[in-house]
């Protein structure tokens, strides 16, 4: 028992589930079956075309954005904010992820300056609702003709809208992000034609580039595994791209090695990692700092890192070469997916790329319609204004919005042209973690097999196995103890 | 015991001292109860009306008016001490005194400062203790403060309870201020002034701590007021924030509360006789509220210190004191691009000192990691040759952890050393007690207060200049202290990702309090602001030793190096000439005879006129700085201007433009 449960997985399960007192299994019917949780008063000052009037409306935005990307919505928020002077402001407050459902959960129950507005990765939905800390967009949607439908949105994204009560709209989503790649157009030019959009491809590249003398000693692969979302966000892309499936959608146990598939889909993923470090392609642990320099010198071919760091990585690289930002783009950097090169076979998932999405909700505290009403407008702003999309693009986010993607304006940004487009080539094959209330659990024991597996010193299949049979058990053990 | 009996006799003086029955009614009517007393103050001009009130109730509250419109609704004024009870007390005195005079700065706003004020101070006696409520108003505003004092003529320490003091804004007011929040609240309460400003509606606080400044516009009406605090070094209390109390939610009352930014433990202990911060409230329109010198103002004629010994100096060590060694100037600074590892490369450290004497700058900075490894026969050499080039070297120091978490027997033999080879001044850094292990106070902690006080001594003994850095807010100490030059405490190019509606609000809050160390660049780092914005904000943020942060060979870029040479740091005019928060600002700086425009523009494209009704008569040669199309690099015009001219611009998302305009002979 002792090994099944760290002292860290056990607050942070019983964290989750102090918050569940009302967990089902499944979709659920909407939330008036238990009795609504939320009032609405007043009512809408509408003009004669029938748009909502908003007077001086200030809302409370806590978001769990608080990384480099902080500053561009920060700037996005006083643009709303310059252009709906008067009407709305929008007062954001930026709480890092570690603490922020915590952080948010606790200010919305004790009613202790609770946030209005929530920003969230798409995760925290769920508890969110089932803990009744948010409220749905319907009614409001409805009286105010804010035009919010999930319809508008990547179907892959979207479907977590209801945050498991069928028919309700409780959470918007914004964006999608994961670790993305970068690689150097230059030196690409040397060993293939195009970047690699296959395993196969990705193997034939870096085969060329390590038998090529002038990189002697240096590995085409830039990464760093030790990296606070490598571990999440790769190795958990790669147990998708080989078929792999985190846990199962009726009762949340996980499968990981019981099921024959699924144990096969994350040997594969491990093994697609192994064999990039064994045949010198890739090392295990280098630190960020080193591998971005060498790939700023030219010595590396992909560099994978964070996206919110685009901005600040291209025009630090302009800025070393010594050539506009508009060059550095066209001729020597340029962005590529990671889709299907970790698929160890030809699958349906190959494609998949593992992240987080941010999503828009409602806390259960606003009762004032018209702020609700403010709530959708910022909302509409955030996820139908195509400028909003490309700005916020920039900071490594790609758009969830069709609305968004089909607006010229945004497609040809040239970050959105140059990276965004290239790192995600479809938003339809990018998942999240989905609606599992046991998402900490889960997500910290695939990240540990992850370290326990590609990070071995005495890497053997038995003990793959070994290892993710006992993270397997130590969350269905921690599922079932709840 | 005591406090019930004190509660009945409080009872019985305030109905024989009032002669009015609390709670009895007449003919059935509830009789109201008539104040006590009401004293007004009104400024010079007239035009500012502060009335102090001694309810029927005991309690003593304020009003402010502006132009017979109301700027502060009835307010509680008064402290708590647990050594007494200041809520039975009686009047002992009452005096009023106008004060009026001038100055000169060796840093700051303006070369020459005049101030004029009326004072009431209402002095109310205890049991124990007199309590003085001083307060003045001035044509631009009006600062008020408490004194405590022992009836016997005593000294010793009391606990401060609580401060009472509180600002009711107007209904419909908003205000701009830094929710305060702590940097790293896993690991404590951390908070260096370094966040945004927000715009809020005041109606709209409930239970939040906001940092000072705040600005707030009255209602929808075009009067301003600014509320900070002012002469807190030296007053052996804490430094204050405003909250929205928690039991008066969504009302637009702010009451003063220690800081939620410090690490000690009842940090309430306070020496008596003792006289706290001034609070004040930089009242008017824009344009007064943002050239006010308020905060220093209210210092009145205060004399640069001196230590205890003075009289015993002699007269070579007197000069000290005039402190005529204190020189404002323009400042290289290389941290910004060459980070911390890079500060004990002296090749690179040398290129710098060219870049100072090259363009005629006086300083340049040792950043974090300058000591790393230390060479003394290198770091002599270094100095030696900064010497040859009359470029004076600031070293940076961490307040706390260089220091044993404030040991002044340390800090004085550390800035001995120093001293010894050169050095004429520090940064110094982390005052908030980031990296520092186990403090016994950070923030603005009363023993961090101390320290501030004595850093400050100790580096006038060693004519040693500071800049202060990962601080408190400036509260006019460099009228005591002008060796005090500059100071951060601000959101500025160190973060690098700084946007344009951070940088503009700032000009209307943080920077009308005192110096400003913003530390501008040439090219931009990001999208947040464009060239010509950095350029603008070269003139625009007033510091005693501006630094700027670009490479050093930028500067020698053709197009921009004249104006970088002329860059201001001792000012002797500043000048708001338009805008508003969230919006855009323009400023004008006289300095040497020359004139200075900067222009910053917020997040949407704006058109700006900027009128030369300040210039002297004549023509002005004038090179003008705005944006190309990208916001990458500035395009350079020259112009003739003539004092009434009117230029008009366009300003990109986040753009700007600077000017520099000198007199045709």
């Amino acid at each position: 028992m002792k090994n099944l449960f760290s002292k860290r997985t056990l607050t942070a399960l019983a964290l989750c589930l102090c918050m569940l007192f009302s967990v089902a299994c499944g979709g659920k019917n909407g939330p008036s079956s238990d009795g609504d949780w939320w009032t609405s008063e007043g009512e809408l000052v509408k003009d004669e075309q029938g748009n909502v009037v908003f007077d001086n409306v200030e809302v409370k935005l806590s978001t769990v954005v608080s990384g480099e990307d902080k500053t561009a919505f920060k700037a996005l928020v006083a643009k709303f904010n310059r252009l709906y002077d008067g009407k709305i402001n929008v007062i954001t407050t930026n709480i890092g992820a570690e603490g922020f459902e915590s952080t948010v959960s606790k200010q919305i129950t004790n009613n202790s300056n609770p946030p209005d507005l929530i920003m969230s990765h798409q995760k925290a939905n769920r508890n969110f609702a089932d803990n009744k800390i948010i409220q749905p967009f319907d009614e409001v949607i409805e009286q105010s003709g804010i035009d919010i439908d999930p319809a508008n949105f990547a179907a892959g994204l979207a479907q977590y809208s209801s945050a498991g009560y069928e028919g309700s709209l409780f959470a918007v989503p914004v964006d999608a992000q994961s670790i993305v790649v970068f690689y150097n157009k230059q030196l690409l030019a040397k060993y293939a034609q195009t970047p690699p959009s296959s395993r196969a491809e990705l193997l034939s590249v870096c085969k060329a580039f390590t038998e090529d003398t002038a990189n002697a000693g240096k590995a085409p692969i830039a990464w760093s595994t030790g990296g606070d979302y490598f571990a999440e966000y790769v190795f958990l892309t790669a147990v998708l791209q080989n078929g792999g499936k985190f846990y199962n959608d009726s009762d949340f146990k996980v499968a990981w090695n019981s099921d024959e598939a699924n144990r096969t889909a994350f040997n594969n993923a491990i093994q697609s990692f192994r064999e990039l470090i064994d045949k010198g392609y890739a090392k295990y642990n280098e630190a960020d700092n080193t591998i971005l320099s060498e790939f700023m010198a030219g010595k590396r071919l992909f560099y994978f890192t964070v996206p919110w760091t685009m901005e600040s990585l291209v025009t630090n690289y302009a800025d070393q070469l010594g050539v506009s930002v508009e060059t550095l783009m066209s001729d020597y950097l340029g962005g590529v997916s990671m889709s299907g090169w970790f698929a160890m076979t030809d699958n349906e998932a190959k494609n998949n790329i593992y992240g987080d999405s941010h999503f828009f909700s409602m806390s259960r505290s606003v009762t004032d319609i018209n702020k609700k009403a403010a709530i959708c407008e910022f909302i509409r702003w955030f996820t139908q204004e195509s400028s909003v999309g490309a700005e916020w693009a920039k900071a490594g986010h790609i758009s969830a919005s069709n609305i968004i993607s089909a607006d010229d304006e945004y497609k040809n940004d040239p970050y959105v042209s140059n990276y965004i487009s290239k790192f995600f080539t479809s938003i339809d094959d990018f998942r999240s973690i989905g609606a599992t209330p046991y998402y900490e659990a889960v997500i910290s024991n695939l990240k540990g097999i992850f370290i326990d597996t590609v990070g071995s010193s005495k890497p053997s299949v038995s003990a793959d196995e070994a290892a993710i049979k006992q993270r397997q058990d130590s969350v269905n053990a921690q599922i079932d103890f709840f | 015991m005591k406090k019930i009996i004190v509660c009945i006799l409080g009872a019985v003086l305030a109905v024989s001292v009032g002669g009015f029955a609390a709670a009895c009614k007449k003919d059935g009517e509830a009789v109201e109860l008539k104040d006590r007393a009401a004293w007004t103050v009104n400024s010079p001009d007239g035009s500012i009306t502060a009335v102090m009130t001694f309810g029927a109730d005991g309690q003593l509250t304020y009003t402010v008016e502006k132009d017979g419109r109301r700027v502060i609704e009835p307010s509680l004024l008064g402290m708590d001490i647990e050594e007494d009870d200041f809520n039975v007390t009686t009047v002992y005195a009452v005096n009023s005194r106008r004060i009026t005079g001038s100055y000169e700065n060796k840093s700051g706003k303006s070369r020459e400062v005049t101030y004029d004020c009326n004072e009431t101070t209402v002095t109310f006696k205890a049991w124990e203790f007199y309590l003085d409520v001083t307060m003045r108003c001035y044509d631009d505003g009006y600062a008020f403060r408490y004194g405590i004092r022992a009836i016997d003529g005593s000294s010793g320490v009391m606990t401060v309870a609580d401060e009472k003091t509180e600002f009711a804004l107007p209904e419909k007011s908003n205000l701009w201020a830094q929710e305060y929040v702590s940097i790293n609240p896993l690991l404590g309460e951390f908070f260096a002034y370094e966040v945004p400003y927000n715009r809020r509606s005041a109606s709209g606080l409930v239970d939040e701590y906001l940092a000072m400044p705040v600005l707030y516009r009255v209602g929808s009406s075009d009067i301003y007021s600014l509320i900070t605090e002012s002469e807190l070094v030296g007053s052996g209390f804490y430094g204050s924030y405003l909250k929205s109390p928690s039991e008066k939610p969504n009302s637009g009352v702010l009451k003063t509360e220690h800081t939620p930014a410090g690490c000690k433990l009842d940090d309430n202990q306070v020496e008596y006789p003792f006289e706290s911060p001034w609070r004040v409230g930089i009242t008017g329109d824009m344009k007064t509220v943002n050239e006010s010198e308020l905060v220093e103002k209210v210092y009145d004629d205060v004399e640069y210190w001196k230590p205890d010994n003075y009289d015993e100096l002699t007269d070579e060590e007197k000069e000290i004191y005039n402190y005529d060694w204190v020189e404002a100037d323009v400042s290289a600074w290389n941290w910004l691009i060459h980070s911390d590892t890079a500060q004990n490369d002296f090749t690179m450290q040398y290129e710098y000192v060219d870049l100072a004497a090259e363009m005629g700058w006086g300083y340049t900075i040792l950043d974090g990691g300058w000591n790393a490894g230390f060479d003394a026969v290198q770091f002599q050499a270094f100095m030696d040759y900064a010497a040859q080039h009359n470029v004076k070297v600031i070293v940076w120091c961490n307040a706390l952890s260089d220091f044993a978490n404030g040991n002044a027997d340390i800090l004085r033999s550390k800035l001995e050393m120093w001293a010894s080879y050169g050095v004429a001044g520090i940064k110094i850094d982390f005052f908030d007690g980031q990296n520092a292990t186990n403090p016994k106070h950070q923030g603005e902690d009363i023993d961090t207060i101390k320290w501030y006080e004595t850093i400050y001594q100790e580096t006038a003994r060693l004519k040693m200049i500071v800049n202060c850095h990962g601080s408190n807010k400036p509260t006019g100490e460099r009228r005591q202290y002008p060796h005090v030059i500059n100071r951060e405490a601000v959101m500025g190019n160190e973060m690098k990702t700084v946007s344009a509606d951070v940088t503009v609000n700032q000009m209307f809050t943080r920077n009308v309090i005192g110096p400003t160390d913003f530390t501008p660049v040439v090219n931009p780092f990001t999208d947040g602001l464009t060239a010509a914005h950095q350029m603008a904000l070269s003139v625009l943020y007033e510091s005693g030793t501006p630094s700027m942060a670009d490479y050093s060979e930028t500067y020698m870029n053709e197009d921009i190096y004249e104006f970088y040479k002329a860059i201001p740091s001792l000012r002797d005019k500043t000048l708001f000439l338009s805008g508003k928060p969230d919006e855009y600002y323009i400023g004008a700086v006289l300095s040497g005879g020359e004139w200075f425009v900067g222009g910053i523009n917020s997040v949407l494209e704006s058109d700006v006129s900027v009128g030369f009704s300040f210039l002297g008569d004549g023509e002005y040669k004038a090179e003008l700085f705005t944006d190309d199309q990208s916001g990458k690099k500035t395009v350079r015009t020259e112009m003739t201007v003539r004092k009434g001219d009117i230029l008009d611009l366009s300003l990109l998302e986040r753009g700007g433009f600077a000017m520099r305009l000198v007199p045709v002979k």
